[in-house]
């Protein structure tokens, strides 16, 4: 296992070109869509995009050892201040987005403190407390968040005055925002800290004895990746032109540990592939209505039962079974 | 509503939710213990125990305790046999098992869906009427579950406590690499350990179908409420376990009584933060695991 993480390691490294013309492909598709004048389709790509990012700063995170279930309570927070600061201080997109950022920021930093030392179960306990505390205080303070009615009252989303609110122009600023996350995740895990992280991930004790600051690496990308979680919040409340507690419920982060899990844990396109396959799923088995969540778990399981590293993982599960036939 | 009303009509309902809570629990801690997985899919499994328990009392008009015994066996079946075809290869990959339990649970809660739609069922109740104790007024079900209840933690804790299968699962449970080391067969252990699991989780909803009703999605909270309870009375540790089922059932019925449903659980959660932060190996903990 150990062999297998590292090697896998410096492979990405040595596959440069593997990783810009699996980048040069998912431009091409992500160009392709809004050329069909398909709506639907456009909103869907949208979809896959907020996942990607999403599903990305999560895997993240557990790319140091962790898994996080505070990820949707990052989201609700950072749409909330979004929002709220926007309507009630005449705040414009831009000023509120930062505040909101910062705030989240803030939480992140203070919700490490308080977790990163635990080990993965508690870990995933406390974020999961402070998720659902986040999801039952924009419940229940119908005075400033508007409770379960939430609000639809959402100035649109625009940069220096360039106006971003159309669907196709929703659409660009979503996959520019995912498509900018794969890249610094490629290029951050060659980076000293990236190493560091991944070092931690294959073997937390080994890596402290060699005088990585695991507690410092964890909370940094712990922060970081959380205040992206934000950013997709904010995408997110402006994709469904309403902010409700209902967009924020635990159910959320196991969609997002699905989508890495199924596209691939340790690599950084497994969010966008899971995040494809989530979407288009659901749309392939919408012809037996009710049946069509039965058929998604089992979908689910048989992924997990052939292929427990996940999609992203079959590119490479071919190329060296090529390589291995290529040499006999 | 005089004072003595209150106490009786909260102090009941915290006992029940103790107990019903603390044999979910159980169930959620064996697995736990066994496989290293927080299984998401018990609560699916108690929704399961309960909607099986609507077709024993409505479908073949059985007695009920003896369609409660019917159910848990059938459950602790289907279980076994789940671990074996779904999680079986995946034994000791956290991650992955994690999902697994989650797809599961879209497939058993739709199902149940799909089977019995969505509008909830009323299960039957074994008694009717009302008791008087002094002057108030408590349904007879809700003492019925609580005695079947706390019978039923009694039995299982002398079952887990002196029996020697009771034993082995036991050791399993605390470490299961020395405990195979010792000839615990990992083969039925695993098995065993998901199916007794679930089918305690199935027992509790079954019991609790009579108040509550079944619904599709009832186990949400319930395995919400398990999982904080484990962690909180300290990994494998059935008195912190105990205890933690019976701070959760309180604080949930009396500051929902006083304060409503949101504000009890988000009085609960920060609760389990600031414990672990005191305490993080849990309530009774045995320090670091």
């Amino acid at each position: 296992m150990l062999e297998l993480r590292s090697s896998s390691a410096t492979m990405s490294v040595r596959h440069d070109a593997g990783f810009i013309t699996a980048l040069a492909l998912a431009v091409a598709c992500i160009v392709l869509v809004p050329v069909t004048h398909n709506e639907f389709a456009l909103s869907l790509g949208t979809k896959v995009g907020l996942n990607t990012l999403l599903a990305g700063s999560l895997t993240l995170i557990y790319r140091t050892g962790r898994l996080s279930f505070g990820h949707v309570g990052f989201m609700g927070i950072c749409a909330y201040v979004q929002v709220l600061s926007a309507n009630k201080w005449g705040l414009d997109f831009a000023a509120a987005a930062g505040l909101s950022l910062a705030v989240t920021a803030l939480v992140a930093a203070l919700v490490a403190w308080v977790s990163i030392r635990f080990k993965n179960i508690q870990f995933v306990l406390v974020t999961f407390c402070f998720s659902e505390l986040m999801y039952l205080a924009l419940l229940n303070f119908v005075t400033v968040t508007g409770g379960a009615n939430g609000i639809t009252e959402i100035e649109p989303v625009s940069l220096l005055g360039f106006d971003l609110a159309t669907p196709l122009r929703f659409y660009a600023l979503v996959w520019v925002i995912a498509l900018a996350l794969v890249i610094c995740a490629y290029w951050f895990y060659k980076t000293p800290l990236g190493r560091s992280a991944l070092a931690i991930d294959t073997n937390e004790h080994l890596a402290a004895s060699t005088g990585i600051n695991v507690v410092g690496v964890r909370t940094a990308i712990f922060i970081v990746a959380s205040t992206v979680a934000g950013i997709g919040g904010i995408l997110l409340v402006q994709h469904q032109e309403y902010a409700a507690p209902d967009s924020f419920t635990y159910l959320v982060s196991l969609d997002l540990i699905v989508i890495m899990v199924i596209g691939g844990r340790r690599s950084v396109w497994g969010a966008l592939v899971g995040a494809i396959v989530a979407a288009i799923l659901p749309e392939l088995l919408r012809s037996s209505h009710d049946a069509q969540h039965i058929y998604y778990g089992i979908a689910v399981l048989v992924i997990l039962r052939f292929l427990p590293r996940g999609l992203a993982s079959l590119p490479r599960r071919f190329g060296t079974g090529w390589a291995r036939r290529g040499k006999s | 509503m005089n004072v003595t009303f209150i106490l009786f009509q909260v102090g009941l309902n915290s006992i029940v939710s103790a107990a019903i809570l603390a044999l979910t629990a159980i169930g959620f801690t064996i697995i736990f213990g066994i496989m290293k997985v927080v299984n998401f899919a018990h609560g699916a499994f108690y929704a399961m125990g309960a909607y099986l328990m609507y077709l024993a009392l409505t479908a073949f008009h059985l007695p009920f305790a003896l369609a409660l015994l019917l159910v848990c066996i059938a459950v602790v079946l289907i279980g076994m046999g789940v671990e074996w075809l779904l999680l079986r290869d995946s034994r000791g990959d956290q991650e992955v098992s994690l999902i697994a339990t989650i797809a599961l649970t879209l497939v058993i809660v739709n199902s149940l869906l799909v089977i019995f739609g969505p509008s909830p069922l009323h299960v039957p109740a074994p008694v009717d009427g009302t008791l008087q104790i002094a002057s108030a007024f408590v349904p007879k079900v809700r003492v019925y579950i609580i005695v079947a209840a706390l019978i039923l933690l009694v039995v299982l804790y002398l079952l887990i406590k002196h029996t020697r299968q009771g034993r082995a699962l036991r050791a399993a449970v605390s470490d299961f690499q020395t405990a195979a080391v010792q000839g615990i067969n990992p083969e039925l252990y695993y098995p065993l350990g998901f199916g007794l699991g679930v089918g305690l989780a199935a027992l509790a909803g079954a019991l609790t179908a009579p108040i509550f009703q079944a619904t599709p999605y009832m186990g949400d909270r319930p395995l919400v409420m398990s999982f904080v309870i484990v962690i909180l009375g300290g990994l494998g540790s059935i008195p912190g376990l105990l205890l933690a089922s019976a701070l959760v059932g309180c604080v949930i019925n009396v500051v929902g009584f006083f304060a409503g449903g949101t504000m009890a659980e988000m009085i609960l959660f920060a609760m389990v933060i600031v414990i672990m932060l005191i305490r993080p190996s849990g309530l009774i903990g045995k320090g670091d695991i």
